[in-house]
Order: structure tokens, then C-alpha cells, then sequence
């Protein structure tokens, strides 16, 4: 299972996180700092799959933003979260039409709604952009009410 | 929209500067003041909701950046009440992020969960079960249970996907709250939901269940499986669920991974997987693009998991050549880790890319290097062994990584004690091994080490101590670190005492050795304890009688401040002193028919308690005398009282029933399989309790829990015996194969990579099968996928040997005809003639496994007249392993038992009443004999916390196999 989902940027600053399994606020810290360094010593030409801590590594940079997903050592498919990452991207990127790290950052509670509709349990459970947007299109309805 | 209009100033503020920072001192320096602002922000009153919603996300900032916000939280429970859609997510979100599963808050949630659960808003109803998906935990399952599932025939697909979802948690929680039936109803009718949504959610809770074991249940579903995968690759979702023009990638992935599970093992599932995994596989190696691959690597993945297919296997090759052949090493990584897969079924794929893999091994990219050494680890025969574990050890030393490094040690000691071409070579790595992966030596290891040891020292004898104890104290001139001092002193001290025990000048020189390192620096004062150890040991070869420096030694740590020591120091004069008196004496004498217990096992006689019966022993123990072997002389074997036993060769003969108040007939025996004594055999090994120091070591020196205590046979041997000396048990009828030419291409390191692999690989080219053999060999990878690091697994590897050797070819080139002695067919044992309930033709006392003689009778799950006539038969590990290789009658099946634990293992083997030779963790040899016709059974068994029980039966009379299993499958499944 999907373990957490972290976006954390060049600087080390992390930008969204999500735990499926509770860690303490001071673990979490220690975790992202750990991992955004490794992804950082790694070059481009490198694979994008490493081990840490017990927890299979998959991540991936889009500008200076990383996504990086956490998941058990026995998970078999690494190509197949490689992509869903970027499926992530792309829902967001319909959502926010063009979306950068700045969007994230405005609308936070939002990343993490679309989130929470493509993984639940620590599972992937949708893939489909428009079944992922169709409860984040309600809830914007909703406020303008 | 990243202007951020939507928020008011100060929030919109806060995010820039954070946004702005550069280091996280900065970054710090805000969210500290942000705290403050927001702590005296809360307790203004009717705040608007608007600024509520802010203050939260505020929150969330300080919380993902490392602060404690939890003055909030109450808040946010406050929220998930509110009228507006927006804001109850919110508050519902804020608490997945900010509270745990334990949080005692929580509870405040459940009143609000239910009722919206209950809502008739369906937009609410998602919000809540997204909530309970994150927040349920086992203190309120029970509440939330009869609601989700009200929700699973709900009208809105979400909200059924999501209710699916959270069943799933809500069993992962807590099984009692939904039945299996129930559960197993629900998610059926999940698949066949018309929304390709809930049917891929659906398709989770199937592979989690597949996952922990429940295979056999779902196994009728496979065509459902197979037809919702074909759909799914021919387009027939809606293009909405296409990812780059490639339909429902993770559904098909998903669907894979289901049916690997369901068809491994099994060629009736696996044939109807075949041709829609060659279409998916085709299809996706079509395209070009990453999503495409990964479902080609899960394609190889299911077409190695399942049962193997010629044309099949071929086909994910070429795919495997693809990602190999690949510049990018995302698509390597994932070649590398499919040849692991494919290795398992055949070597003769990996023979092309012998280049890539050497190129793999000198990347630059460790996670890539790591998965290059787990291939190598799975192709390490005894031919390359040597250079495998010479790159392996280079890892260990160059590497870093602690987990990395500790995987490493780990592998090497095992390839080393299975495939190891000589002794010296095994200590030799062994040495080398624990000089740079010193911190990993513990007891466990130190203790398996020593015996490993010891065994072959009581196998091989003299030269064999030489030699260790020569390698040793050469050793002892270095500088070493305190792990290996301790394992340097406990082989001089064991091992060298006894053999130069009647030559004191060599006696002398090795304790001079020790004496320097007690100047040393030592990291450890429990070093001295070993140290002192070892001492005594040398002196007690020679009655304590020599060396007065080390007496002055012993006289100083008396006064020793270390209690550890000084104790050792003292009991060393102890046994000093008494040692004369314990060596000649009068006083001690030895009743080896122990007649002090008379008395008392009368008294339990009387009281009902079983006789003891010592056919199976004393038969065993006599054929032990009559190799000459060096066994254990406590007396009473000498007079050949029990010697006639080696003729008849049977169990149970008559004549020894004389013999029945003699407990203490050791199970130590030479060769010993279903016809008798047949066979010269290695010398049975002799017990060490004779030497001198064994007096020391029973009387407190080994006191310290340090595992110097005597070795005794365990299961250890297993792995130590047989496999450090050179395995010549190679296949006969292996063939070259025509020389494949190596890539052209211009590299100035060419000739030293080309050695390289010329060195791993070379063994496989000479072992390749023949792809019709290739069927032989499925019963042994599955065995060795298994059992790769079990201690057995040196068993099934000789067993597969000589069903290689002695297979004829011809006969086996229907695939078909060669599947039947892997399957079990449950069926067939269910028509087989025999009668449970048939009287057992042995008596009743003899039924009795030979432990219970002075106890009393352990309860047993099923009445006695049930079982037939089976008794156990008493063999230690080495005659199992030998009688296991002789018999061709190997039953394997996977059972969905009801065994969970080692204790209902024990029941189960005495209900069958053969006997429990050995245990492992969670794997249990046995044996027993069939009490009419005196057929040997041999019972291999692993049982998996999740109650599937793998079983491996082998017999002289493959009737027994088939009559056990019955037995088995009728009352423990």
C-alpha cells in the first residue's frame, strides 16, 4: 500500500503531505528531510525508484517541485505509481489550469481533496480525471452559495 | 489561479512569505510568530465562518512544516458540523491530517459521521465516508459499520466505490463486524457493478484478499477476471478512463496482479489466464510510452508467477530484452527486476545479457546496483559462487548503507554455507565477511556459526581442527575487532583444546596468543569473559596441570571488578581443584541405566502413565555401533546388546522390548532409511560432552548466556553438513549451448567485463535446460521461491537433482503428461479407498510418540480408533535429508487449513500420530512409518499466519503420501 504522498520543493520545504499510516509531526520532519536529500543527490540519467527507512521510494520533479510516494517494500509495480504520479500532475493541471507550485500552495485544502479521491486506504482508487474532479467541481459550487 | 485572490490579506500574505523563504530557519522564524498570532486569533468570539476556514489552513501550514498546532484541533471537529458543504470538508480534512487514530477527539466525530452518513444529501454522504476512510479506528468501528454498508446498494457510483473502500478498513479493523460470507457476497456484487469505478475499487479488496492467502475461495471467479480484462484492453470502457490512449492502465495492472495469485501453481486457473495475458502483453509492448511498460513488466511479472507456458515465456523475454536493452534506467531497473522473476522458472534467459548485467553492476546508480545483486543472489550456483560472493563482499565493504549492508552480509552467509566450493574457502569468506560486516555478527550468528563448525569438526575430524585452529591463531596476530576475538577464542578454546590435548608445548603457544590480546584495547569487557573462557579450556586439555601465567591471570581477575570475570576466575580454581576428583574419583559414579528413577516411573505406571517404548531408539543406536562411528559411550550400547537390530533392519522388532526402562538411548544413528541398513555411511556425529572442558562449561563458565555452551545437532546442520563440502551431485545430462556472440561494442574495459561475466555466467550455459525440460524443473522453483532462504530448501534442491537425473526425457514432452505429480488434485484423495475409522493393527502403546514415556498422554484432537496405523519414526535431519533425496514420491499441495500456529501443527502431527523431527519458525519436519508394511513417510510442512498450509509429503508408497493428505484435508481444513 501507498504509505504517504509528499510534494516537496528544491529547498527542502515540503508543500503537501499526506500519511496513510500516522506518523508524529517530529518523524514526518525527519522523514521528508531524509528523502528530499536523496532525491536531490540523484541525477537525471539515474532510476527514479530507491529504498528508504523500509519504505519503497517512487519519485518524480516537475520544475523544482518533487513528488515523491512512499510505499511498502512488497508493492510490485514502481512504473505503475511512476505514472500515476503524473496522472496526479495532470488532474491537477485540469484543475488549475496550468498548475505550478504557487497554486498548491493557495489552495492547498484542494490538492488535497483531488488526493484524497484518487487514493483512499492507501490504495488507488480512481484514475479517471473527471470522476477525481467531479466532488472538488461540487464543493466549489457549494461555497459560492 | 495561483494569485491567491480568493484569500483574504493576511493568509494570502502568510503563504507568499513562506513561498519566499529560502532555508528553514526563515521558514521557522514565520510559522513561530504565525503560532503566537493564531493562539490569541481563537478566542475571539463569532468569527466568521470564512475566517475559521482560514485559521485552519494556517494550521495545516504549521503542522506540514514541524509545528504543534493542536491548540486548532477542537476546531476543526467544530467545523465538520457546519451547514456549508465546503467548510464540513474542510473540518472533516483537517482532522485526517492532524489526528491520529488513537486521538481520544476522535470520539466527538462519531455523532456527526453517523448522521451524515444518514444524510439524504448525497454530496454529504461522500464527504463523510472520505472522512471515515481516513479517521475510523477500532474503538468505534462498531458504529460506523451498519451504516457504510447500508451504502453499498446506495444509487450514486461514489458513493458506492467509497463505501466498498471503507468495508475494506472497517475488516482490516475488525473481522467480527462483518462476516466472511457477508464480506465476500458484497464485494462480488462490487465486480459486477455497472460503474467501471466501483468494479476497480472492488478489484482491491479482491487483491488484498488474494494477498493474505485466500486463494482457493475465489478461483471460480477467474473467467470473470479474465473477460473484464479482455474488455478493458479492447477498449470497451468509456475513452474517460484512458491514460494517453492506453485503456484503464491500473485496472489492467490491478486485474494481473489478481490473476498471478489465482493462477500461480495451478495449470486448470493458469490456462484460462494464457490468452488474454498474450493480448495484454502484446498490445501494451505495442505502444511506447511508460505507462505502457509498466503493464508489460506486470504482464512478465504474472506470466513467471503463474504456471509456466513455453510461447508465453518466450514473449515476456523479448520484452525483458527490450527493457534491458534501454537507455533509461527506470526501464533497466525494471528489466533487472523481471530477469529476477524469470530466472526462477529458466537460466537461459539471463545468458543474453551477461553485459547488461556486469554494465548494471558498475552503474553509478545504486538502486539499480541493489537490484543487480538480488538478481545475482538468485543465480548463484555452485560454479559462480565464487565470484558472486567476491562481488558481493566488495559491495559490503564499499557500501554505506546500513540496511543495505546488513541485507548483504545476510545473503553472503547464506550463499556461502549453500554453495561454498571447499572448507577453507568457506572459513576464509567467512572471516572476511565478519571482518566488514562486523556489527552484524550477534549471537544468532555467532551461535550458527560455531556450529557449522563443530559439525564438520565431527564429521572430518583431526585435519579439519588443524586446520581451523591454524587459520585462527594466525589471526590472533592482528590487530581484531572484539566480534571476531569472540569467535577466534571460542575455536581455539573448543577446537584446539581438544586437538592438541596431548601436545602441551602447542597447548602453551596457543594460550600465549590468547594472553597478548587481554593487553589489548578491547571495546568490551564481556571480550575478557570469552577470552578467560577459552583460557580455561586450553588449560583443561591438560588437567589443569601447565601454565602458570595463566594461573597468575586467573589470580588477578579474581579480584576482578567485573563480576562476569571474577566469577569465571573463581569457578576456574574450582574446577582446578576438582578436577582429579571429577577425572578418577570413586565418588562420581555414572548410572547409565539412571535405576534411581525406577521407583518413580513405576509410580507413574501405576498411575496410568504410558510405557516407554525404545524399539525405534535402540534400533537406531544399534545401527550407530555397527559403523564404528565414535558415538557417545555412556556403556550400555557397548555390550552389543542391541546389535542383532542392524540385521532386520524393521521397526519395532520384538526383541528389543526388553529395553524398555532404558531412556536414555540417544537418537544418534548411521545410515538408516525404510529397507534397513543398506549403506556405508560418514561417521554419525560424535557428541562433544566428553571432552574436558565440557565439565567447565556445564558448571557455570559459559555462563554469561553467550551461547559458549557445547554444541549439539540441531537444525542448523542442515545447512552445515553436506553443503560446505563440493557438491558432485550436478546433473548428468546438461548441454552446451552454441556460443551466443557478445554485443559489439567498443568499451577499453570490454575484456575485463567479458571475464567478468564470463565467470558468473558460464554455470548456466552448462546447466540450461532443454525447454521440455523445463517442466521438471516448475516443482523446484517453486519450491525454491519459497523456501529460498529456509533451511530446507538443500533438500528439494537434491530432490529436483535426481528427478533430473533420472527422468527420462522423451517421456515428458507432452507438458501436459509432466504436470500431473506437481498438482494435487483434491478430488482424487477424497475417492481413495481407505477407511479412517479402521482400527489401528499396531497396539495402542505403541502408537505412542516416544517423548511422552514419562508423561502423561497429551490430548488428542481426534479419537485414537480414527488415526491408522502410522507411528512415528525417530531420525535425526541428516537421515530425513538422505531418505528425502532416495524417495521419488513427493506430494505438494497448498491447503487453506486451519492452522495458525506452531501448536496446532503439533496437534495435527499427533493426530496422524508421526513424529516432529524438527521446527523452524514456522516450518515443521516430520516423520513416521506406516505400521503394517513399515513405509516411511516423510512430512515437510509450512503453515502461514493466514491458515494456508503448504505441504510437501514424501514416501516410499505414494499411497501413504495420498492417505496422509486426506486425512489431513478432512479434519484440519
Amino acid at each position: 500500500m501507498i504509505n504517504f504522498i509528499l510534494m516537496v520543493n528544491k529547498q527542502g520545504q515540503t508543500r503537501l503531505a499526506q500519511y496513510f499510516q500516522f506518523l508524529s509531526v517530529k518523524e514526518r520532519m525527519t522523514l521528508e528531510g531524509e528523502l528530499i536529500r536523496k532525491c536531490l543527490s540523484r541525477s537525471e540519467t539515474q532510476c527514479s525508484f530507491l529504498e528508504h527507512r523500509g519504505y519503497k521510494i517512487i519519485y518524480r520533479r516537475y520544475a523544482s517541485l518533487y513528488f515523491i510516494i512512499g510505499m511498502d517494500l512488497e508493492e510490485e509495480n514502481e512504473m505503475a505509481y511512476l505514472e500515476f504520479i503524473h496522472n496526479l500532475v495532470e488532474t491537477l493541471d485540469k484543475y488549475f489550469e496550468n498548475v505550478c507550485e504557487l497554486d498548491i500552495m493557495f489552495n492547498i485544502e484542494k490538492a488535497h481533496y483531488i488526493l484524497e479521491e484518487m487514493v483512499m486506504n492507501g490504495q488507488v482508487v480512481e484514475t479517471n480525471k473527471t470522476q477525481i474532479l467531479a466532488p472538488i467541481h461540487v464543493l466549489d459550487k457549494a461555497k459560492d452559495e | 489561479m495561483s494569485s491567491g485572490s480568493h484569500l483574504s490579506k493576511e493568509l494570502h500574505d502568510l503563504i507568499k512569505s513562506i513561498g519566499e523563504t529560502r532555508s528553514k530557519q526563515e521558514e521557522d522564524k514565520i510559522i513561530i510568530k504565525e503560532v503566537q498570532q493564531l493562539k490569541t486569533k481563537l478566542n475571539e468570539k463569532n468569527m466568521p465562518p470564512k475566517k475559521v476556514k482560514e485559521m485552519l489552513i494556517r494550521a495545516i501550514y504549521i503542522e506540514m512544516l514541524g509545528h504543534d498546532a493542536s491548540f486548532v484541533h477542537i476546531n476543526a471537529i467544530h467545523l465538520t458540523q457546519s451547514k456549508n458543504l465546503a467548510l464540513k470538508r474542510l473540518g472533516y480534512l483537517c482532522c485526517s491530517l492532524f489526528l491520529d487514530n488513537d486521538s481520544e477527539l476522535l470520539i466527538l466525530l462519531v455523532a456527526t459521521l453517523q448522521k451524515d452518513l444518514a444524510s439524504t444529501n448525497v454530496h454529504i454522504v461522500v464527504n463523510a465516508l472520505t472522512a471515515v476512510g481516513k479517521l475510523i479506528s477500532k474503538t468505534f468501528v462498531n458504529a460506523l459499520t451498519e451504516p457504510v454498508l447500508k451504502l453499498l446498494t446506495h444509487n450514486t457510483d461514489i458513493v458506492r466505490k467509497k463505501a466498498l473502500m471503507v468495508m475494506q478498513i472497517i475488516r482490516q479493523l475488525n473481522q467480527d463486524c462483518i462476516t466472511e460470507q457477508d464480506y465476500d457476497d458484497r464485494i462480488r456484487r462490487g465486480i459486477q457493478d455497472k460503474e467501471p469505478s466501483v468494479m476497480g475499487a472492488a478489484f482491491n479488496l479482491y487483491h488484498e484478499e488474494l494477498k493474505r492467502g485466500a486463494v482457493n475461495k475465489y478461483k471460480p471467479l477467474t473467467g470473470t477476471f479474465v473477460s473484464m480484462l479482455k474488455q478493458i484492453i479492447e477498449h470497451k470502457l468509456h475513452k474517460d478512463y484512458d491514460y494517453h490512449r492506453f485503456p484503464a492502465p491500473w485496472l489492467q495492472i490491478k486485474l494481473l496482479q489478481i490473476l498471478t495469485l489465482l493462477g500461480a501453481n495451478d495449470l486448470k486457473v493458469s490456462e484460462q489466464i494464457y490468452e488474454v495475458l498474450g493480448s495484454t502483453l502484446r498490445r501494451a509492448d505495442d505502444t511506447t510510452i511508460n505507462i505502457g511498460y509498466a503493464v508489460t513488466y506486470q504482464c512478465v511479472k504474472c506470466i513467471s508467477g503463474i504456471y509456466p507456458q513455453q510461447s508465453l515465456l518466450e514473449q515476456a523475454a523479448n520484452s525483458v530484452s527490450r527493457f534491458l536493452k534501454s537507455d533509461n534506467n527506470n526501464l533497466k531497473y525494471l528489466g533487472i527486476n523481471a530477469l529476477t522473476q524469470i530466472v526462477s522458472i529458466s537460466q537461459k534467459y539471463v545468458l543474453e545479457h551477461q553485459m547488461t548485467i556486469v554494465d548494471c553492476l558498475e552503474s553509478n546508480d545504486d538502486t539499480l546496483k541493489k537490484e543487480t545483486l538480488e538478481l545475482l543472489f538468485k543465480m548463484t550456483n555452485e560454479q559462480n559462487c565464487e565470484v558472486i560472493i567476491q562481488k558481493l563482499i566488495h559491495f559490503l565493504k564499499t557500501s554505506s548503507d546500513a540496511n543495505f549492508k546488513k541485507d548483504l552480509f545476510v545473503k553472503i552467509s547464506l550463499l556461502n554455507e549453500k554453495h561454498a566450493p571447499t572448507q577453507e574457502w568457506f572459513i576464509k569468506t567467512a572471516n572476511t565477511l565478519f571482518e566488514f560486516g562486523s556489527e552484524f555478527i550477534d549471537n544468532d550468528v555467532r551461535n550458527n556459526f560455531f556450529k557449522l563448525l563443530i559439525d564438520n569438526f565431527n564429521d572430518i575430524g583431526t585435519e579439519f581442527g588443524e586446520f581451523i585452529t591454524e587459520i585462527y591463531s594466525d589471526l590472533l596476530k592482528n590487530e581484531l575487532q572484539d566480534n571476531i576475538l569472540k569467535i577466534v577464542c571460542w575455536v581455539i578454546g573448543e577446537i584446539g583444546s581438544q586437538i592438541y590435548d596431548q601436545d602441551p608445548n602447542k597447548l602453551n603457544e596457543l594460550a600465549q596468543l590468547v594472553i597478548t590480546k587481554l593487553d589489548s584495547q578491547l571495546e568490551s569487557e564481556t571480550t575478557i569473559s570469552w577470552i578467560l573462557t577459552c583460557l580455561a579450556k586450553l588449560q583443561s586439555a591438560r588437567a589443569f596441570q601447565m601454565f602458570d601465567q595463566t594461573r597468575t591471570i586467573f589470580q588477578k581477575y579474581m579480584q576482578s571488578k567485573n563480576l562476569d570475570c571474577q566469577q569465571r576466575a573463581i569457578d576456574f580454581f574450582t574446577l582446578a581443584k576438582f578436577n582429579a576428583a571429577l577425572k578418577g574419583s570413586k565418588f562420581v559414579t555414572v548410572d547409565p541405566k539412571m535405576s534411581f528413577l525406577d521407583a518413580y516411573v513405576q509410580q507413574e505406571r501405576q498411575r496410568g502413565a504410558q510405557p516407554y517404548n525404545p524399539s525405534l531408539q535402540v534400533k537406531a543406536a544399534a545401527l550407530g555401533s555397527a559403523t564404528e562411528a565414535p558415538s557417545l559411550n555412556f556403556g550400555p550400547y557397548s555390550d552389543n546388546k542391541y546389535g542383532g537390530g542392524a540385521k532386520t533392519g524393521t521397526f519395532g522388532t520384538e526383541e528389543n522390548k526388553t529395553t524398555n526402562q532404558n531412556p536414555s538411548a540417544p537418537t544418534i544413528a548411521g545410515p538408516w532409511d525404510d529397507t534397513g541398513y543398506n549403506q556405508k555411511q560418514p561417521a554419525a556425529p560424535k557428541p562433544v560432552i566428553a571432552t574436558p572442558m565440557a565439565i567447565g562449561s556445564t558448571t557455570g563458565m559459559g555462563s554469561n548466556g553467550s551461547g559458549q555452551t557445547t554444541t549439539t545437532k540441531t537444525a542448523m546442520q542442515a545447512m552445515g553438513s553436506g553443503q560446505m563440502g563440493v557438491n558432485t551431485n550436478q546433473p548428468q545430462n546438461t548441454y552446451i549451448p552454441p556460443v551466443r556472440p557478445l554485443p559489439p561494442k567498443e568499451d577499453p574495459n570490454l575484456k575485463e567485463k567479458q571475464k567478468l561475466a564470463n565467470q558468473l555466467f558460464p554455470s548456466i550455459s552448462q546447466t540450461q535446460q532443454q525447454p521440455q525440460q523445463l517442466y521438471l524443473f516448475i516443482h523446484q522453483i517453486n519450491l525454491e521461491k519459497r523456501n529460498f532462504c529456509s533451511v530446507y530448501s538443500k533438500t528439494y534442491e537434491c530432490k529436483s537433482k535426481s528427478n533430473l537425473s533420472t527422468s527420462n526425457l522423451l517421456d515428458i514432452d507432452d507438458p501436459l503428461s509432466a504436470q500431473q505429480p506437481v498438482l494435487g488434485v483434491p478430488q482424487v484423495y477424497v475417492q481413495q479407498p481407505y477407511i479412517i475409522t479402521q482400527q489401528p493393527v499396531v497396539p495402542q502403546q505403541q502408537l505412542q510418540p516416544q517423548q511422552q514415556w514419562s508423561q502423561p498422554p497429551p490430548q488428542q484432537t481426534i479419537p485414537q480408533q480414527q488415526i491408522k496405523s502410522y507411528m512415528p519414526a525417530n531420525i535425526n535431519v541428516d537421515q530425513y535429508e538422505q531418505l528425502w533425496d532416495r524417495y521419488q514420491n513427493v506430494k505438494e499441495v497448498t491447503l487453506q487449513s486451519k492452522i495458525k500456529s506452531e501448536q496446532d501443527f503439533r496437534k495435527m502431527i499427533q493426530a496422524i500420530n508421526i513424529n516432529i523431527i524438527e521446527v523452524i519458525e514456522q516450518e515443521i519436519i516430520c516423520a513416521g512409518a506406516n505400521a503394517e508394511n513399515k513405509s516411511c513417510v516423510l512430512l515437510y510442512g509450512c503453515y502461514n499466519l493466514n491458515g494456508s498450509l503448504d505441504l510437501k509429503i514424501n514416501s516410499t508408497d505414494p499411497k501413504d503420501g495420498e492417505y496422509i493428505l486426506a486425512l489431513i484435508k478432512r479434519q484440519f481444513c
